[in-house]
This record gives structure tokens, C-alpha cells and sequence, in this order.
């Protein structure tokens, strides 16, 4: 086991929030908080390049809290992609596991999200096609390890001025508390079987996510901004029109079967009014993406191989990812346990060197 | 490596001396490209030159001949002083320290694709010797640094990152309320709620709708004469079961699609009277006040005011906007509408009648008059 020396460390207080970190990253600047923990943009010395350093809050403070901590931790350590986010670092400055509460997280620094990019600026096809390819091949590869993101949205998708774009915000992914699912903050993205309390979710969840997104990026306007439950589902089905009989037989639950049954019929839209500017590839892609039936949704794999992507897709790079253990994340521990293996998981982190090394050089 | 692609093309460069007395001179039909990652262009470049760093998709794009350079400018300003000057000024491209091809590797690649591409497109096109290095160390004075500044000049302030930015994790905490924010915020997707409706809210002069933070908060309770609360979780506890002076319902049920709600409605409308004969206030909760107590308050005022499920649906909406019960709950609550022979909403209206909820009838307006008056 590697002892970390606390000479190698220094503290700073950062808007009345103690900051231990190690001699490498300099030049700290809040950027975020909230909630979950505070974010600090800082130089790394050691490559040049700027990070995000991720402070959590009190991750010990009760066994969930830890539990989520670990979660969270297991999952940056697994995600090793150029279009998810991962980790660059992850550190603590105590070498005790008594003395041990808390650790910071350091990942790529992104500059902004994509929520903020389409208000700065509309983007042209070319640029979405480019965004949209990207979002599709970090999905490929959470989707391949297992696991479903389930909260995709603008804010969640991190770019940088380059356009290169890297999945945000697992810590919603696989929660076991079914109880939470309900107050997810942001409604407008989520798929028609979230609305309706399906049991199990499958992975396309997350392609009428990225259906929603592209086509807000298409418009310049949310496509399905409801104002509640009710709202939403009347939203989508202006536009896909009200569900086939199959699809309701698929709802497990009667009650929300009765109540689909009772709304008035609507048609299908054609798409193709909607989005009358964009080109037909594109259309194609969101006619495919946007589907009622998740059984009949497009997959991530899929989606890659449409037309739209053609030009640019290199389907060696289309990776897949080693299958993420789920087990810890079912078992009821201790909040000593959970801190124990969460330091242990920091302890056997190891830097990813070939990434960093790819993005300084921007290799062929 | 042999470099095949440019093996017939002799390779063009300007000195860190011409470059120099160029800009001396005004740099007039100079335009300056830099090939640098975004970062160690933001920290220092040569000034008025234009960031050309290539995402390693793009640059695959780029290679196979697809995509335009304009394509990968960032800023449109940046674009547009591009598209109009390129075939016409000389272009002086540079990466961090070019000195000659056989040292290039592959960061003099990127470079070397570029310059390819540029002439390929007509244009007058060269590479900077030694790159941004040598010139910075010998004209430091036509370099502009941002080493001292938080917020580099040249970033547009508008994308300063707020809290939406970079956000990793949104927290969800169990222990405490997690409420909805309004619509404005939903689209920033700040995990911190905005505009929210006060906390219990007063559906009817006894009835009050809220969150499992207000059925512990004694300030609350005493303030509305709360003496009865109907709490409809399983696992969230009485906390002053033991005091005496709170008359406690637990209705065990969750957010879920397998929980059948209505089977309570019956308890639960009969205990909300209880209260109401009583003269005292009662507390309906569940964890965040945003589906189980509704649902809950929804049946109390279909049975109570004779509203239909759309009128009293719309009722507790215009109290308190962010609510949204779960959709196999307003299947409960449709049974329970026609199970109490009220009109149903689709009865009513014909296929074209997009509305789905309206405004209460001035029949109901009058009973609900009558009744809050009590």
C-alpha cells in the first residue's frame, strides 16, 4: 500500500471551503456548486492542461451518502473513453483510513455544456451531425459496459471549444432507489416509459434523450417542454401521436393502461414539417430515435451506422467497454465499509497516461 | 515515417525574422493561424492570430477531404475574417515548435495536413519556423499572454461557467425534500431549485399540501392549527407520534407503478374529515409533496366538491404548480372518477378538443365557494 506524504500536499480556503490538494494542480478557481459538491478549474503542472477538481460534501455523512460517493467513484474509475467522462486523477490528502472524509475528483476541464452552447449560438447541421456522432459513441460504450445513463440532457453533455464533446453525471445511473426516479429535476428529455413508471428500463431510455437533444439543437427551441407529468406525455404525443394498442399492452400497469386509453387520439406529425431546414439524413436519424415503443427504438450501434454519420464515422474507434460490476451497487454495508472501500478504490487508482499523451498531441 | 503524401511537394516556411518585420510593418495581409490546443492558445499566442485546434474526429474528417477548414473554427468572427481573407492574404501557419519536416512527427502532421489542404484550396499558404516557441522566446513583445488574468481576454463572457457548467453529480438526498424547480431553471439544469411554491401549501382552509420536511417542522404545524397529518410513505417515520398531540395516518405506500393508492382513498378522505369536523388543519405528505399527497388531495376534492378529475386536478395545480403524479396513480384517480359516477373528461369532449383540462364550471365555482367560506 502507497503512502501519500502530506508534504506533498497544501491547503487554501476557496470561498469558505477548505481545499487539500497535491503541488500539480495551481491556480484554483471556483466554477461551480452546488448540492452534490463544489468544482474548481485548476492548472495541472504537470501537462499544462487545465482540469476540473470535483470537491463532494461530507461523502460520509450517513450510509447513503457513502454508498453514492463509492458509486459515483467506481464508475469515472471504469469509463475510459474520449467521449465520456473519466478520470485524470482522484486523491486525498489523509494516508489514514481513520483519518479519511474526504476526496477530491479531477477530470478533463470542458469549458461549457451543450445547454449553454445552443443558447450562444445557433448550430449549423454540419456542427450537430459532429455533436450528435459523439453523444452516440460515448453511448455505445456506457450502454456496452452495462450500464444506462437515464438522465441525458444539454446540461450533462460537457463541450469544449474544440466541439469535443464527453458524457457527464452518472451519479443517477442504476440507482436502486426506485423511489428517487420520480424527481429527476429535468423532465423534458426523458423517454415515454420513465413518464409511465415502467419497471424496466431498457437502454434506449437514453436514445430518445439524444432524440430530444438533437432536435433542440436542429430548432433552437425545446421540442417536448412539458410542465408535468400529464404535460409531457400530452407534449410527445403531439408530435408521435397517441400510442398503439401494442404498446399500451406493454404497460404493466393497468391503472396507467386505462388512463393512455382515455386520451383523445392524435396522429402522427411527419416529421419532415417540423424540421423543415434540416437535411433528409437528419430527419431519417430523429424519425428513428423518437419512437413511442423503446422495443422499436434505435440503438446507439445502430444509430452509428445511419447515413447522417457516414462521413466521418470510423467504426474502429466505435469501442465498447469492459462490463461494469453491478453487485456492489445492490448490497446494503455499513457507512464504515462503504468508506473503507471507497478508500481503497482511490488507492488503486492509476492515471490514465495514454489519454493524456493522445490529447496533447492530437495524434493521427 | 516516410511521409508519401508530401514527398512531391516541396515544403514553404517564413522565419521568426520575417514574421517579425511583418507584423512591424502592420501585418495587413497577414493571417495567422495557430495549431495549438485551445488551452496553450488562451495561455499565449502570437497576436491576431486565429485557433485552429483540431478535435481528433475532426482531424480524421479533415484527412479523408470532407470537411472544410472553415468547419473547425470555433467562433464565427474567427470564421467569417477566414472564409474572407484566405485566398487572398498570406496564411502563416504555426504549432508549438516546427523547425523542419524530418522532425515534425506527428504534431507536424496536423500542421503538415493543413497546409496540404489550404493549398489544395488556392491558397498562398507556409509554416512558421520553430513554431510559437522560438518566435515567443525572440519577439516577446508580439505575443499576447493571459497568464495573469482569471478570465482570458478572448473567451466571450457569456461562456463563463455557472452552476450548470461542469456539473458531475446531482444529488438526490433521501434524507431531505427534493423539489422541482419552475420551468426557467428545468432548462439550466441547476440542480438548485428556483421560484419555488411556499412549503405546506393551503389547498382549502384545513387541507394543506406538503413535503416530509414540513411534517417535522413544529413552526409550521402550530402556525396552520396542524393537528392531524396523513403521511403517505412507508418508510418515513410519526416524528412526534409519541408527543400526544398530533393525530397520525400512515398510508405505506410508494411511487411506484405496482402501488395501488386507491385502495386508501376511502381512510384517507374519511381522516381528512376527521380533521375538518374538528376544526383543525391537516398536513397531507409524502416524500417531496409532488405525487403520492397529490393523488391523495386530488381524491379528497373529486368526493368532497363533486369535481371531476380534471377540475380537481386543475384546482390543486393553480395552488401549487409543481405537481405530477405518477401516471398509474391518475389511472386510480380515473377510476375513482367514474367509481363516484362524475363526468369524465374524454365523455365530454369531441376528438378535436385538443385541451385536455380546462377551467372549473361556474356550477363548481359556487360550491367551491360556499365550501372554503366554511
Amino acid at each position: 500500500m502507497s503512502l501519500r506524504s502530506r508534504a506533498g500536499f497544501y491547503r487554501q480556503e476557496i470561498n469558505r471551503t477548505v481545499w487539500d490538494v497535491p503541488e500539480r494542480y495551481r491556480d484554483l478557481i471556483q466554477i461551480g456548486t452546488g448540492a452534490y459538491g463544489t468544482v474548481c478549474s485548476a492548472i495541472d503542472r504537470k501537462t499544462g492542461v487545465r482540469v476540473a477538481i470535483k470537491k463532494l460534501h461530507r461523502p460520509f455523512q450517513s450510509r447513503l451518502f457513502a454508498k453514492r460517493a463509492y458509486r459515483e467513484l467506481r464508475l469515472l474509475k471504469h469509463m475510459k473513453h474520449e467521449n465520456v467522462i473519466g478520470l485524470l486523477d482522484v486523491f486525498t490528502s489523509e494516508i489514514l483510513l481513520d483519518r479519511f472524509h474526504d476526496f477530491y475528483l479531477v477530470m478533463p476541464f470542458m469549458g461549457t455544456d451543450l445547454g449553454k452552447l445552443m443558447k450562444m449560438e445557433r448550430l449549423c447541421e454540419d456542427r450537430v451531425q459532429f455533436l450528435v456522432y459523439q453523444i452516440l459513441r460515448g453511448l455505445k460504450y456506457i450502454h456496452s459496459a452495462g450500464i444506462i445513463h437515464r438522465d441525458l440532457k444539454p446540461g450533462n453533455l460537457a463541450v469544449n471549444q474544440n466541439c469535443e464533446l464527453k458524457i457527464l453525471d452518472f451519479g443517477l445511473a442504476r440507482q436502486a432507489d426506485s423511489e428517487m426516479t420520480g424527481y429527476v429535476v429535468t423532465r423534458w428529455y426523458r423517454a415515454p416509459e420513465v413518464i409511465l413508471n415502467w419497471m424496466h428500463y431498457s437502454q434506449t431510455v437514453d436514445i430518445w434523450s439524444v432524440g430530444c437533444i438533437m432536435a433542440e439543437m436542429l430548432l433552437g427551441r425545446t421540442l417536448f417542454k412539458g410542465n408535468d407529468h400529464l404535460d409531457q406525455l400530452r407534449e410527445i404525443m403531439k408530435i408521435t401521436g397517441t400510442p398503439a394498442p401494442d404498446f399500451i399492452t406493454k404497460l404493466q400497469s393497468q391503472d396507467a393502461k386505462n388512463y393512455i386509453r382515455g386520451l383523445p387520439k392524435v396522429p402522427k406529425k411527419d416529421l419532415n414539417t417540423i424540421f423543415f431546414k434540416a437535411s433528409s439524413e437528419a430527419v431519417s436519424a430523429l424519425e428513428l430515435m423518437l419512437v413511442l415503443d423503446p422495443d422499436k427504438r434505435v440503438s446507439a450501434a445502430e444509430a452509428l451506422e445511419l447515413p447522417l454519420f457516414t462521413e466521418f464515422r470510423e467504426p474502429e474507434e466505435e469501442t465498447e467497454a469492459l462490463p461494469y460490476d453491478h453487485s456492489m451497487d445492490n448490497t446494503e454495508l455499513p457507512l464504515d465499509q462503504w468508506k473503507r472501500h471507497t478508500f481503497t478504490e482511490i488507492l488503486s487508482f492509476q492515471p490514465p497516461v495514454t489519454e493524456i499523451r493522445d490529447s496533447k498531441e492530437t495524434s493521427l | 515515417m516516410k511521409n508519401t503524401l508530401w514527398s512531391g511537394v516541396k515544403m514553404s516556411s517564413k522565419s521568426a525574422e520575417w514574421l517579425q518585420e511583418d507584423l512591424q510593418a502592420g501585418g495587413g495581409s497577414l493571417l495567422l493561424l495557430d495549431c495549438r490546443p485551445h488551452e496553450l492558445f488562451e495561455s499565449s499566442h502570437i497576436e491576431s492570430a486565429i485557433n485552429l485546434a483540431i478535435p481528433g474526429l475532426m482531424l480524421r474528417r479533415l484527412k479523408k477531404g470532407n470537411l472544410p477548414i472553415r468547419s473547425i473554427i470555433p467562433n464565427n468572427e474567427d470564421k467569417e475574417k477566414f472564409v474572407k481573407r484566405c485566398k487572398t492574404d498570406t496564411v502563416l501557419l504555426y504549432d508549438e515548435a516546427t523547425a523542419a519536416w524530418p522532425e515534425s512527427g506527428s504534431a507536424g502532421s496536423v500542421l503538415g495536413l493543413l497546409m496540404q489542404k489550404l493549398r489544395d484550396d488556392g491558397c498562398k499558404a507556409f509554416y512558421l519556423e520553430g513554431g510559437f516557441n522560438k518566435f515567443q522566446t525572440e519577439y516577446p513583445e508580439h505575443c499576447e499572454t493571459n497568464l495573469d488574468c482569471s478570465c482570458p481576454s478572448s473567451s466571450p463572457p457569456s461562456s463563463v461557467l455557472g452552476l450548470g457548467g461542469l456539473r458531475i453529480s446531482s444529488d438526490c438526498s433521501d434524507g431531505e425534500s427534493d423539489r422541482e424547480p419552475g420551468s426557467a431553471t428545468e432548462s439550466e439544469g441547476s440542480p438548485l431549485p428556483n421560484n419555488q411554491p411556499a412549503f405546506p401549501v393551503q389547498i382549502l382552509p384545513y387541507l394543506y399540501l406538503g413535503c416530509a420536511k414540513d411534517s417535522t417542522n413544529l413552526d409550521v404545524l402550530g402556525k396552520y392549527n396542524i393537528k392531524y397529518i396523513l403521511n403517505v410513505t412507508p418508510n418515513l417515520p410519526n416524528m412526534f407520534e409519541h408527543d400526544g398531540e398530533f393525530k397520525y395516518k400512515q398510508i405505506p405506500i410508494s411511487d411506484h407503478w405496482s402501488q395501488n393508492l386507491s385502495q386508501f382513498f376511502p381512510e384517507a378522505i374519511s381522516f381528512i374529515d376527521e380533521a375538518r369536523s374538528q376544526k383543525c388543519g391537516i398536513l397531507v405528505h409524502c416524500l417531496a409533496g409532488i405525487s403520492r399527497s397529490v393523488t391523495v388531495t386530488v381524491a379528497y376534492l373529486m368526493q368532497k366538491l363533486n369535481l371531476s378529475l380534471n377540475d380537481a386536478y386543475d384546482f390543486v395545480k393553480r395552488k401549487k404548480s409543481n405537481i405530477s403524479p405518477n401516471f398509474n396513480f391518475m389511472g386510480q384517480l380515473l377510476d375513482f372518477e367514474r367509481t363516484l359516477g362524475l363526468n369524465s373528461p374524454c365523455d365530454n369532449r369531441s376528438p378535436s378538443d385538443q385541451l385536455f383540462f380546462t377551467t372549473p364550471t361556474n356550477h363548481n365555482m359556487f360550491q367551491l365557494d360556499s365550501l372554503e367560506s366554511t
